[in-house]
């Protein structure tokens, strides 16, 4: 994606910096810069599905098993459906407490 | 009643005024006409004793009762109580857009809302889909994932889903925070991972519920569908007319409905003082009232003295 690219009103901000692991054939060569730029629109939103998608397709996923899983629970026991507070609790654990642990967990790991 | 529509409304809202609405006073006055009375139109039981409304269309709906949460007045009354508070402007006026979406919508029901409450408790009703919370959760679920209840919150699961960008982290950055001082100040004690999750948890409620009654009411139980007007028709329904009629036996209109004359008056005092935008004692608004007759009276006569 090139500055010549963008459509008026968008600008261009860096979503990703490539990364290079220890030990590559990359690691020997030169210093490059590598940041992938991406289109937004004013209100800090993608100009478009796809680059929204190409961005953040991993959280997409996350949030998209946790609420099978809701559902699925929902319809098991019909009580998990009654209130908010419990619906905010669960994605809360999901998609932000479990990603926490279980990359602690890998980085003490690794 | 509305089972998804209400959560998702702030979004959809939030999609065509941008920056101009504060995220969180929109959803809690989505959220505000149900918040203290729907625990008691279902009933609970505590520690063996049961809590329910003897009239439960009566109590959520209608006055006396709670019904005038539904009205459009008392969202302005929450909305200049929320201005005087926080001295926020769009705090307030985003108060009362949520709850103004919540009381028109749940017009769609049998039972509709008072809207213009305290001047009149005439239930306005469109009557599209059967109101049966009389009934308990379990039936009034499968009666509203049953006929065209659902179908209205379907709309805004579509559309809701159309408005995707606002819920990219992008957009909650720039705009939500920006327009929304809870979020900033959220912000000081939480990540940002957390604060877009808590964003994102009322359009995950709504979508994700409606998808799991309607497995539950037509898979796992077998409500019959009917999407006739004011369907189904299995369920015993209340309607307007039932609870207008009792507030005012000899006449239905909204006139006949109204409340007693000194309410009425006051209401509307309250309004008058509220549209010339004074803050002062009704006493100075009458004061006032001579001079402008006066103004208005010497612009009419420039002219001819001209001629």
């Amino acid at each position: 994606m090139s500055p010549a690219d963008v459509s008026q009103g968008q600008t261009l901000v860096r979503i990703a910096t490539s990364a290079r692991r220890p030990g590559s054939r990359a690691d020997a060569e030169p210093p490059q810069a590598a940041v992938i730029l991406a289109p937004v629109r004013p209100d800090g939103s993608p100009s478009s599905l796809r680059e929204a998608l190409s961005d953040g397709w991993r959280e997409l996923a996350l949030y998209v098993a946790t609420g099978v899983g809701y559902v699925a629970i929902g319809v098991a026991a019909v009580e998990f459906l009654f209130t908010w507070v419990v619906a905010a609790g669960y994605l809360v654990l999901c998609v932000v407490v479990l990603p926490f642990v279980v990359g602690g967990i890998r980085e003490r790991r690794g | 009643m509305s089972w998804a529509a209400h959560d998702l409304e702030p979004y959809v809202i939030q999609k065509h005024l941008g920056r101009k609405i504060a995220f969180v006073p929109l959803l809690v006055g989505s959220y505000a006409p149900d918040l203290m009375s729907k625990w008691f139109v279902y009933g609970v039981t505590l520690v063996g004793v049961e809590l329910k409304a003897d009239e439960p269309a009566q109590f959520h709906r209608g006055w006396p009762g709670a019904g005038f949460t539904h009205s459009l007045p008392f969202g302005v009354l929450v909305g200049l109580l929320l201005y005087l508070v926080f001295r926020n402007k769009v705090v307030a006026y985003s108060f009362v857009i949520g709850q103004w979406a919540h009381a028109i919508t749940d017009t769609g029901d049998t039972v509709g809302s008072m809207l213009l409450f305290p001047f009149t408790d005439h239930l306005f009703s469109v009557g599209a889909w059967a109101y049966a919370g009389q009934t308990g959760r379990y039936v009034d679920a499968g009666a509203y994932f049953s006929g065209l209840g659902f179908v209205w919150d379907g709309i805004f699961v579509v559309w809701a889903l159309f408005s995707w960008r606002v819920l990219t982290r992008g957009y909650f950055r720039t705009t939500v925070m920006a327009a929304d001082p809870f979020w900033r100040w959220a912000g000081r004690y939480v990540s940002e991972t957390m604060l877009v999750a808590l964003y994102r948890a009322s359009f995950f409620y709504g979508v994700a519920r409606w998808t799991a009654w309607l497995i539950w009411a037509h898979v796992v139980r077998s409500f019959a569908f009917d999407l006739r007007w004011g369907g189904p028709r299995w369920v015993p329904r209340v309607y307007a007319d039932d609870l207008n009629a009792a507030g005012a036996p000899a006449c239905r209109c909204a006139g006949c409905c109204s409340m007693t004359p000194r309410l009425g008056f006051y209401g509307l005092v309250a309004v008058c003082a509220f549209a010339k935008g004074r803050t002062a004692s009704v006493r100075d608004l009458v004061r006032e009232a001579p001079k402008r007759r006066r103004r208005r009276g010497r612009r009419l006569r420039l002219p001819l003295k001209r001629d």
